[in-house]
């Protein structure tokens, strides 16, 4: 796959389109999973996986290889869709926050309590732990995978997880334990 | 206890997978959009469309051919107001020759101080706005330029002059001094980072350009002139 990703690479920088649309096919559904979960909600995440396909495609030169396509995509996408997350951020608030997921819990089924609680949780954690966290846990990348995309060692990357695990422990206060 | 922690962790990701449901990925919709920005186009001899960074590329030509000539003309102005009032080093917060002689040199003398100082640094902040347009065109498309950081190391220099002195003393130019500081800071610390990096971190100094609304500010100092 690395190889003909290259080979892709190569074809598109000389114009062909189709290279492209190759390219695209081969990485976008794991790109827009990737920004739908930390974005929770499709137009953002629409626009994000957008916005990275064109910033990479127009910086094709700058991938000399030395990594391989998906993780270069990666790291361009992680980037985007951060960025759309502040600019979301700053626009409006929350759909449901988490103290009103808190509040709303009582009435509801235990598996349901649990999947409001951590929804909101995972949105406020901080970018470098809820990254590591949707990366590992929710859309299974290794940590080699993840240390790549973010530029940190794999043992940042471990520790980061460890830490949005505890801190989601923490905010979940007990209910995820209590729901196994 | 090992394996409850290992099932708790396994469920917090299920249950937010589950939670946060993905739908059906818009590939074709998004590809639209794609399409209409790829930098070239092969259609069996159709008309080229010129590429969104090419012309990105053109028009930071022409923004620094038109900056150079606006950093020379302000830094001899500069220069010069410099070396007429006391020969200063820096030529950024230098005022120019208000005549206070003598005994003469009250309260009023120190007003026309200020406001020289004032002019001058506005016509500074004001200076910057051709090159900040551009970097914010780089940063908005995750690109760096290694000039770049030379002339943010430069102007980092003259932002931290200006905010040690009198010129700096209105609230609204001085809370512009020290957001403009942040962002030369980490421009010109780019010049460490692997090209790759240094184009990523600038989309994070793209987002912090437009939350602090920085090129709006410095245009309307533009604006309100000295």
């Amino acid at each position: 796959m690395g190889r003909g990703d290259r080979a892709l690479v190569a074809r598109a920088l000389e114009g062909d389109q189709g290279a492209y649309r190759t390219l695209y096919d081969g990485h976008v559904d794991r790109v827009f999973r990737l920004a739908f979960r930390m974005l929770a909600n499709e137009e953002a995440a629409t626009e994000a996986t957008q916005k990275a396909f064109i910033r990479a495609f127009e910086s094709l030169k700058q991938f000399r290889g030395d990594a391989a396509f998906s993780t270069w995509l990666h790291r361009v996408a992680v980037s985007v869709i951060l960025n759309e997350r502040r600019v979301a951020a700053r626009r409006a608030p929350r759909e449901l926050s988490f103290d009103e997921a808190v509040s709303h819990r009582s009435t509801l089924p235990r598996d349901v309590e649990l999947g409001m609680g951590i929804r909101g949780a995972v949105q406020d954690l901080a970018e470098i732990y809820k990254t590591v966290f949707v990366m590992h846990d929710v859309e299974g990348y290794k940590h080699e995978e993840i240390a790549d995309v973010l530029g940190v060692a794999v043992g940042t990357s471990k520790a980061r997880l460890s830490r949005a695990r505890a801190m989601l422990r923490q905010a979940l206060g007990g209910d995820a334990q209590a729901a196994v | 206890m090992s394996g409850d922690i290992h099932n708790d962790e396994t469920e917090m990701g299920r249950a937010y997978a589950d939670e946060v449901g993905l739908p059906p990925t818009p590939a074709d919709q998004m590809w639209r959009e794609i399409e209409a920005h790829l930098p070239e186009r092969n259609r069996g001899g159709g008309a080229k469309v010129v590429p969104l960074g090419r012309r990105v590329r053109w028009q930071k030509v022409l923004g620094w051919s038109m900056a150079a000539g606006l950093i020379l003309a302000t830094g001899v102005a500069l220069g010069r107001a410099s070396i007429e009032s006391d020969g200063g080093p820096d030529g950024v917060a230098t005022p120019p020759p208000v005549v206070a002689s003598g005994p003469a040199a009250g309260p009023g003398a120190q007003a026309g101080n200020l406001e020289a100082y004032q002019a001058l640094t506005r016509k500074r902040v004001a200076g910057m706005e051709p090159l900040l347009t551009m970097l914010t065109a780089d940063a908005q498309l995750g690109r760096f330029d290694p000039e770049m950081a030379a002339w943010a190391q430069r102007q980092l220099t003259r932002t931290r002059l200006a905010l040690d002195r009198p010129g700096a003393e209105d609230p609204a130019i001085r809370g512009l001094l020290e957001d403009l500081e942040l962002i030369f800071v980490q421009v010109a610390s780019l010049q460490r980072l692997p090209a790759e990096r240094a184009g990523q971190e600038m989309g994070f100094i793209a987002a912090a350009l437009e939350e602090g609304g920085l090129l709006a500010r410095v245009r309307a100092v533009q604006v309100a002139g000295p």
